[in-house]
């Protein structure tokens, strides 16, 4: 028990402090995608930090146990909900590798574009939503008119912004529409213009700077330890894309450069971002040029709806029609574990066949998970304000983590 | 016993076994349309075509009809079969109509799974498909549709070999084939909607199932018929609760593979009818009650009986349809309230004949007799009713189920017994002069077993459901005799058959979770031949 | 490249690999039980192997159709040498345990959750072995496939629902 005056003690002494426990979440403005954050604070710093996820656990994995092998489409667009068309791919590409289908070229080629625009609204929505809680509030609308833009080609091409369900087993729903390319290159002047008025902003913009740079930093081990990938670890300086490391569909027929940090922290990974984006430009870019005709879906009607000349004036077309809906293809027994560069990193599926019309198991990984079960040591030693944009920049989508 | 090899697997078989069935004890399944287990093996439609190497090199030949034989090596997915079966499907597929959409047999159409599954390759044809009749009334059934037949034969085989009544023929020639009746028949006979069930395609149609659901779309539970003692097994299909179709089941111990249709189409009748509230009908007026109020009314009327009269001068009619929990509760009840035993039912004596019909209308009076002489409890016909109602014995009479069929002598004695109070399900006019009316389920509402006249006891499972105050039998009747006073205290089927099969000799040791789905055999195989 | 890693591990652990397949082209080896540390932590650590990355946890109910019926599935990665290998371990319902591999790598913490959460497999040794994805109270185990698509768990209350007596034995 301390006497207040005795000799030698200063008024710290006699301030009783002990840590407190603040509840950061789920409904939280700064914590997107509802995540609880359990932290133990000595005045400003996190001394702890105990991460709660699962609010947003919808049973993907469970469900898709139930529908035909076509039927889970809709359920990976609600994975990354920020870049769908990615999930998409991936996860026809995981049934694919099991039942040993190869896809046309064009098909290849328009998955590549469709990612790459996925990947550009992912990093923009990330970027901007950055900034704003950073209180740049500008960026976030620059950005968000540019992410419009894409959006609108996306909704042109499939129909929706978020629930594209574009892709399909053996190719996709169909082709890209006649204006497709024309409207890209319409808005393109637009969509640059306003990356370079966010980049002007933000990247030498003294308060971002100070409050992004040396915050939420993590070592190039403790990254791969803790299975990261994807912006996040290539912030730190590990050179791991899974498109040029493992190119899939045309990666390996395009040109392109993977952006690698140094420091780890979360400039770096805003860099990344930024020279990303523009990197899918280039991507983009190629793909229109160098994309060759011919059929989006192959010729089995086993997997793939017939074209409607056929399902309405032939028997034959009518019954493959029928029984693909139906019933549901019969992907042959067997397993495979395909993997795309999601927005965020690796983004796997783990899918088992059991010869039937539907998945027997269905795993997603989804990198947003591992990424969240290492962000202790990001903001551990840090302060509460340092873990906004730490958290961030991660870019955590709920949808991904929780399933 | 020849021994063959078939996709590189040895079997053994009994000689006389087709190489179709020595395939399917491999696991090995060949495709087929014109086979049918229980109708004579044509080979007409080809599609069981195997490469088969009898000693002179591989020949296609049809699976359906060749015997095995020693040494042979058949090959069921060879290039050159797949090749034939994809043909096959190709020459079958030539005429037949874009009709998919809209034919009652899609989601269990033989030929949309044959053909995805075996063949899958677009249409060579750059003609236009033969026409033939479409809606084709063939009897009061069934109706046809010429276009989707693909001339498989099975209908006109069913007519001749199991019904034998032979109004079905193949007419004209070539691609103008066409089924048809003979001149001046119609498809009258009592199993036509058999002729449905077997036809793979969609050319055979149930009128009284045309457009009503689609299949997928129907939850299909196993039942048992209970129009007549053969007790045949039965899916029936229901959509949103409505019962929409009763097929057969295959059950080898039965049925086989057929059912009759007046069985089948026997759910039409109480649509109209159902009773869904007590009824108290007093002076001319009915005065409705909700269903558990009926029951204690019912019981406290007969205990209030019981205590002046005697339980002699309560009667209780039972019927042979109802299964053996609810006529296992029944005696019990009888038993402890001293009640008089009648047995009623539907008639014993209608149209029979050696297929599948049996005289016999009601469908558990194996069982009942199993029960009364388990319980060793005296029972009479309705001969004894109407003598003792005529007696001044019977003061309140309980009717169990409305359908039975008395003769007008005993109608009339009921009419004149003091108090008739009744648990039925559906409307008759027997049920004109009851005064009080408890409602109980239908057979489709619940579930329970059957013993058929050979002894062979199944489980029939609930279907569809109604109020659900509205009780079974077995446990409105349990319900009633507690409202009475009486000790007759069953909750849960499987305690009543648990019950039950301690006291009935010939269900002991049986199970009601484990009874198996083709049900199992009660009688007893002793030195003097079988009970 | 896996194929000289599934080689590697056969000569090092010859009676630990099960079974081996490489179907659509992932390499796969399924381990006893308890070699699965040794093995993997050769794996992390032999510099001809590498697999600084551990990629996923899940597991698998095979339910009859396996003596064993559960099957916990790991997937792991060289950044550096560019392999993969799929490792399966075969848990039987008696034993529904597998040691964790924290150890090793520290990403298996989270995915071994979600398996505890989903499949209801214990993972000795870990540190914080609680629900990942479903909140403390759920009862069961929802990826097991006698869990039902549609369950209902105690703490949603419907009063209103009636429900039939008789119904729970139809």
């Amino acid at each position: 028990m301390t006497v207040y005056g005795k000799e030698g003690h200063t008024a710290a002494d006699h301030l009783h402090t002990r840590e407190m426990i603040l509840n950061m979440g789920p409904a939280h403005p700064a914590m997107h995608g509802t995540v609880k954050m359990i932290l133990t604070l000595d005045g400003e710093t996190i001394k702890d930090a105990d991460i709660h996820v699962g609010y947003l656990h919808r049973g993907f994995e469970k469900m898709c146990e139930e529908q035909t092998w076509n039927q889970v489409m809709p359920y990976t667009d609600r994975l990354n909900y920020s870049s769908p068309l990615i999930n998409n791919m991936g996860y026809a590409m995981a049934v694919e590798k099991i039942a040993g289908i190869e896809i046309t070229p064009r098909c290849r080629w328009i998955r590549t574009l469709v990612s790459e625009l996925s990947r550009i609204t992912d990093h923009i929505t990330c970027i901007g939503a950055q900034a704003l809680e950073l209180a740049a509030y500008s960026p976030f609308l620059y950005g968000i008119e540019a992410r419009e833009l894409l959006y609108q080609l996306i909704e042109e091409l499939t129909g929706a912004r978020l629930t594209v369900s574009y892709a399909r087993i053996g190719g996709l729903r169909h082709d890209l529409t006649d204006t497709f390319e024309a409207h890209y290159r319409e808005r393109l002047p637009r969509i640059h213009q306003l990356l370079e008025d966010v980049h002007r902003l933000l990247t030498k913009n003294r308060i971002y700077y100070d409050r992004m740079a040396g915050t939420g930093v993590i070592s190039a081990e403790d990254a791969i330890d803790y299975g990261f990938s994807g912006p996040v670890l290539r912030s730190t300086g590990v050179t791991y894309d899974v498109r040029k490391n493992y190119p899939y569909l045309a990666y390996g027929d395009v040109d392109f450069e993977v952006p690698v940090g140094s420091e780890g922290d979360n400039y770096d990974r805003y860099l990344v971002r930024v020279e990303e984006i523009k990197q899918s430009l280039r991507i983009i870019d190629q793909c229109f040029k160098n994309m060759p005709d011919g059929p989006v879906n192959i010729e089995d009607w086993n997997v793939v709806l017939p074209p409607k000349e056929e399902v309405y004036n032939t028997i034959e077309g009518m019954i493959a029609h029928f029984k693909i809906i139906m019933h549901g293809s019969d992907i042959p027994e067997g397993e495979a574990y395909s993997y795309v560069e999601g927005a965020n990193g690796e983004l796997g599926f783990y899918v088992v066949s059991s010869g039937g019309r539907g998945p027997y198991k269905m795993h997603v990984r989804g990198p947003s998970l591992h990424l969240m079960q290492g962000i202790h040591k990001m903001i551990l030693g840090g302060m509460i304000a340092d873990l906004v944009p730490t958290f961030d920049s991660i870019n955590m989508i709920g949808g991904e983590i929780d399933r | 016993m020849p021994t063959l090899k078939i996709n590189d697997q040895e079997v053994t078989v009994d000689q006389g076994t087709s190489v179709l069935d020595a395939a399917a004890e491999t696991g090995v399944e060949i495709p087929t349309f014109c086979y049918h287990p229980g109708l004579s093996a044509p080979a007409n439609c080809r599609m069981c075509l195997v490469e088969i190497d009898g000693g002179r090199g591989a020949q296609l030949m049809p699976a359906c009809y060749t015997q095995a034989g020693e040494g042979m090596v058949v090959k069921t997915d060879s290039p050159t079969t797949q090749e034939a079966q994809k043909s096959v499907l190709e020459f079958i597929l030539l005429n037949h109509p874009v009709d998919c959409p809209i034919c009652d047999q899609a989601g269990e159409c033989v030929l949309q799974d044959h053909y995805f599954d075996y063949s899958a390759r677009p249409s060579r044809l750059r003609h236009v498909k033969v026409h033939k009749p479409k809606v084709k009334i063939l009897g009061p059934n069934i109706v046809l549709d010429a276009e989707r037949c693909i001339l498989c034969t099975r209908c006109v085989r069913f007519c001749d070999e199991i019904t034998e009544t032979h109004e079905l023929r193949v007419t004209q020639r070539g691609e103008n084939s066409e089924i048809t009746t003979f001149p001046g028949l119609d498809l009258t006979n009592k199993y036509s909607l058999c002729t449905a069930d077997i036809c793979p395609v969609g050319a055979l149609t149930s009128r009284g199932f045309r457009f009503k659901a689609r299949v997928w779309n129907n939850k299909r539970t196993k039942s048992v018929c209970d129009q007549c003692s053969r007790n045949c097994s039965t899916f029936v299909d229901t959509l949103r609760n409505d019962v929409k179709r009763v097929s057969p089941r295959t059950n080898a111990e039965v049925n086989k593979w057929w059912a009759c249709d007046e069985g089948r189409m026997a759910f039409k009748k109480y649509e109209e009818g159902r009773f869904l509230r007590g009824q108290v009908r007093h002076e001319g007026t009915t005065h409705e009650l909700a269903p558990s109020d009926s029951y204690h009314r019912v019981g406290s009327q007969l205990s209030q009986t019981v205590e002046a009269h005697g339980g002699e001068s309560v009667g209780l009619l039972l019927h042979p349809s109802w299964s053996n929990e609810d006529l296992f509760v029944a005696s019990q009840f009888a038993l402890e309230a001293g009640l008089r035993l009648y047995v009623g039912g539907r008639t014993a004596d209608g149209y029979e004949d050696n297929i599948l019909i049996r005289a016999d209308k009601n469908a558990n009076r194996y069982g009942l007799n199993l029960i009364l002489d388990a319980i060793d409890i005296p029972n009479a016909g309705v001969d004894s009713l109407a003598a003792d109602i005529q007696a001044g014995t019977i003061r309140t009479l309980l009717i169990l189920d409305g359908e039975h069929t008395l003769p007008e002598s005993v109608i009339t004695a009921i009419g004149q017994v003091e108090e008739v109070v009744a648990l039925a399900a559906w409307h008759t006019p027997i049920l004109d002069v009851a005064h009080l009316i408890a409602p109980t389920r239908l057979v489709f509402e619940r579930g329970g077993s059957f013993v058929n006249f050979e002894g062979h006891l199944q489980r029939f499972h609930k279907t569809q459901m109604h109020d659900i105050n509205i009780l079974s039998p077995w446990h409105a009747l349990s319900t009633i005799a507690r409202a009475g006073g009486w000790d007759v205290q069953y909750d849960r089927i499987s305690d009543v058959f648990a019950s039950m099969a301690e006291m009935v000799p010939r269900f002991a040791g049986l199970d009601y979770q484990e009874l198996p789905g083709d049900g199992v055999s009660t009688e007893e195989t002793t030195s003097a031949g079988t009970i | 490249m896996s194929v000289a890693l599934v080689a590697a591990i056969q000569s090092r652990f010859g009676d630990a690999i099960l079974d081996s397949h490489d179907l659509a082209g992932d390499d796969t080896v399924t381990l006893r039980k308890d070699a699965l540390v040794d093995v993997c932590r050769y794996l992390r650590e032999d510099p001809s192997c590498q697999m600084e990355m551990l990629v996923d946890v899940t597991a698998i109910d095979w339910q009859e159709k396996r003596s064993e019926r559960y099957e916990v599935v790991y997937h792991l990665h060289s950044l550096s040498l560019k392999h993969r290998l799929r490792i399966k371990v075969a848990v039987s319902e008696e034993d529904l345990t597998v040691p964790t591999l924290t150890g090793i790598w520290r990403g298996a913490n989270w995915p071994e959750r979600e398996t505890w959460d989903m499949y209801g497999i214990r993972f000795d040794g870990h540190p914080d072995l609680r629900r990942l994805l479903l909140y403390p109270e759920f009862e069961g185990h929802p990826l097991r496939k006698d869990y039902p698509v549609r369950g209902y768990q105690p703490l949603v209350d419907m009063p209103s629902l009636p429900v039939d007596r008789e119904d729970s034995e139809e």
